[in-house]
């Protein structure tokens, strides 16, 4: 699938090279047409079919709501059931039609009103007000809708049910990992697979983000302990990892869709650890719990699989680099020195090392939101480190001078480094 | 590989049968439970509880009344002490001098020793309650259970659920049909024991 902002850029550099001669005309219109064909027509009588199927869900939300006594309810079964049964029918007739988009449309209206036909149901027959049962019945009808019907959209519905259930489950039992959640989100991600919906594939990554949140148990989140920051670091680090090597060996969406909510988690997890270790009162070390090791075991091998098979080596060595700076933080804590000045400068020093490997890989690999990240999370850093002093402010002003300086000389030595790593030269013969 | 693709084993199947089965599918799991209700109305059997109301007003379903009854809380006793929330139990019901309900047991697996008791289906949601005694204090000694049956809310029309709650609390009760593998389902809702509604199976 092409994104509208690669096309507009596409668009931008064919009218480009047409006029600097690297293309002719025809060539520039062959590429337009094989565009089109890939993004398969117009979408915007799907789009127009989905809103209005939204707004006839949204009508019989509010039917509901508005719980109207007038018509008997065996009436209001019906009409809900035949609406049901409406939608797919228009499902069908857009699908034999040719319009996939349409017919997903239509499905995604049909699970829809399914939901608010259970909550109108738990209304009228007065069923317990079990919402993460009323979540997991949504999760069900909307993976069977996805499975037959080929939707993205109940696709969609689905993973948001499924992460309202388990969570709701979760909450209840105030324990650990709820596991029945797989019994779901396995076949989720098999439908998933088959899909290049973008939506579909964040989604299942942000899924199985929420799972692996929620898995450490609720206890710890109750009586907050640090060890739940390298919990998220670590977690975050194999989310870029993965994304990292589909990019570099050309894998699935699904494992692409990780890079971006991995960086994100890097760049909070990473700030909130320096932020705290230059703050006397919450510089604390924080317990490494049993997952803190699971997420560990896992993420470091996948860093270092990530470093040993890359086919881009310029691209994966600095961000495996910055990878792992960022798994040696929460060492840092606890070694016990965190509360010292060499704490502090280690830290702050691993932060702005990984936030320059982050720059470089993604300058390297062509990627710019390592780039934006490693930008990021550098500003945000520096912020943080004149905001909370290490140390005295002539402390401070030593240790930017040697930062400074070290980067310079990085920057110097850049080139040689990446000719000696990946010469992009040989890679195009 | 891609013929293990979920979308190419769909595709496989036509689809207009396609869409039936979907729509079939989705259909009957609503049919499913409104089913289940009133096997659980039609057959089960009749206990009479006291209830506490208070009045919740849900955003998306209208007005409903919240019910609270004693057998909401259960002492832990010998089998319950290490229940744990979320769990579900198994409760037994005897009958007092005036017929009303009262817990007398709980345990994660079937009583085999309910003898002319009743046994309801419910689920832990506190492992920490209190309870009220007469005069009014509250009593928080001791491990009691908090536990959840699915007869704790009630849907009246839009606009009623305030005054039952105003209703003193005394006066109403519930009349709930058990079935025998304990699900139970709100039957009448009554106050100074007059019918206020009536649950119709269907």
């Amino acid at each position: 699938m092409l994104g509208s902002s690669y096309r507009k850029r596409l668009e931008a550099d064919l009218i480009r090279w047409v006029d600097e001669g690297l293309l002719s005309a025809e060539s520039a219109g062959a590429i337009r047409r094989s565009v089109v064909r890939e993004q398969g027509g117009v979408r915007l009588p799907a789009l127009l079919g989905l809103l209005g199927g939204l707004l006839i869900a949204a009508s019989v939300a509010a039917f509901v709501a508005a719980n109207w006594e007038e018509i008997p309810r065996l009436v209001k079964l019906g009409a809900i059931l035949i609406a049901i049964a409406a939608a797919f029918f228009v499902a069908f007739r857009l699908e034999r039609g040719g319009s996939q988009r349409g017919a997903d449309a239509a499905v995604t209206c049909g699970v829809l009103i399914f939901g608010a036909g259970l909550a109108l149901i738990g209304q009228m027959y007065h069923l317990p007000a079990d919402w993460p049962g009323g979540s997991l019945l949504i999760a069900i009808g909307a993976l069977v809708a996805a499975f037959l019907m080929r939707s993205s959209g109940a696709l969609a519905i689905a993973l948001v049910a499924l992460c309202a259930w388990s969570g709701g489950r979760w909450e209840e039992a105030e324990g650990g990992a709820h596991f029945g959640f797989f019994l779901l989100y396995v076949p989720a991600v098999w439908l998933a697979l088959s899909r290049s919906n973008r939506l579909i594939q964040h989604l299942v990554v942000i899924a199985g983000a929420f799972w692996l949140g929620m898995a450490p148990g609720q206890w710890l989140f109750q009586n907050f302990d640090y060890g739940l920051l390298a919990y998220g670091l670590a977690v975050a680090v194999l989310y870029v990892a993965l994304g990292a090597i589909a990019l570099d060996r050309g894998g699935p969406g699904l494992l692409t869709a990780c890079l971006p909510w991995g960086l994100l988690g890097l760049l909070w997890v990473l700030n909130a650890e320096l932020f705290r270790i230059l703050d006397a009162e919450e510089a604390r070390a924080g317990r490494a719990f049993l997952f803190v090791f699971y997420a560990y075991a896992v993420a470091l091998p996948v860093v270092v699989f990530l470093a040993a098979t890359a086919r881009e080596r310029r691209f994966a060595w600095p961000l495996a680099a910055a990878l792992g700076l960022t798994l040696a933080v929460p060492a840092v804590f606890w070694s016990g020195i965190a509360l010292g000045i060499v704490g502090k400068i280690l830290v702050a020093s691993l932060v702005l090392l990984a936030a320059t490997a982050l720059v470089i890989a993604g300058a390297a690999g062509g990627v710019r939101r390592l780039t934006m990240a490693g930008s990021v999370l550098f500003g945000v850093a520096i912020l943080i480190l004149l905001w909370q002093t290490v140390g005295t402010l002539l402390d401070q002003s030593l240790f930017f001078l040697v930062a400074g300086a070290a980067l310079i000389a990085t920057a110097t030595g850049a080139r040689r480094l990446f000719a000696r790593l990946n010469p992009p030269e040989r890679e195009a013969a | 590989m891609r013929a293990l693709s979920a979308d190419s084993v769909a595709l496989k199947v036509p689809p207009l049968w396609r869409a039936v089965v979907t729509a079939l599918l989705l259909m009957l799991g609503l049919i499913a439970l409104v089913e289940q209700r009133a096997r659980i109305l039609r057959g089960g059997t009749e206990v009479r509880l006291r209830t506490v109301p208070i009045d919740p007003r849900d955003l998306f379903r209208g007005d409903y009344v919240v019910l609270a009854y004693p057998i909401s809380t259960v002492e832990a006793g010998v089998g319950g002490q290490d229940l744990r929330r979320g769990e579900q139990v198994f409760v037994t019901l005897q009958r007092d001098g005036e017929g009303f309900a009262r817990a007398t047991g709980v345990s994660r697996s079937w009583p085999q020793a309910a003898g002319d008791g009743l046994v309801i289906a419910g689920r832990v949601t506190s492992t920490s309650a209190c309870t009220l005694n007469g005069d009014g204090t509250t009593d928080c000694s001791g491990r009691r259970l908090r536990i959840a049956y699915g007869l704790e809310s009630y849907f009246v029309p839009q606009g009623q659920g305030k005054a039952i709650e105003l209703t003193d609390k005394a006066r109403i009760e519930v009349v709930a049909a058990v079935s025998s593998s304990g699900d139970a389902a709100i039957k009448r809702l009554l106050i100074d024991g007059k019918p206020l509604y009536a649950e119709p199976p269907y």
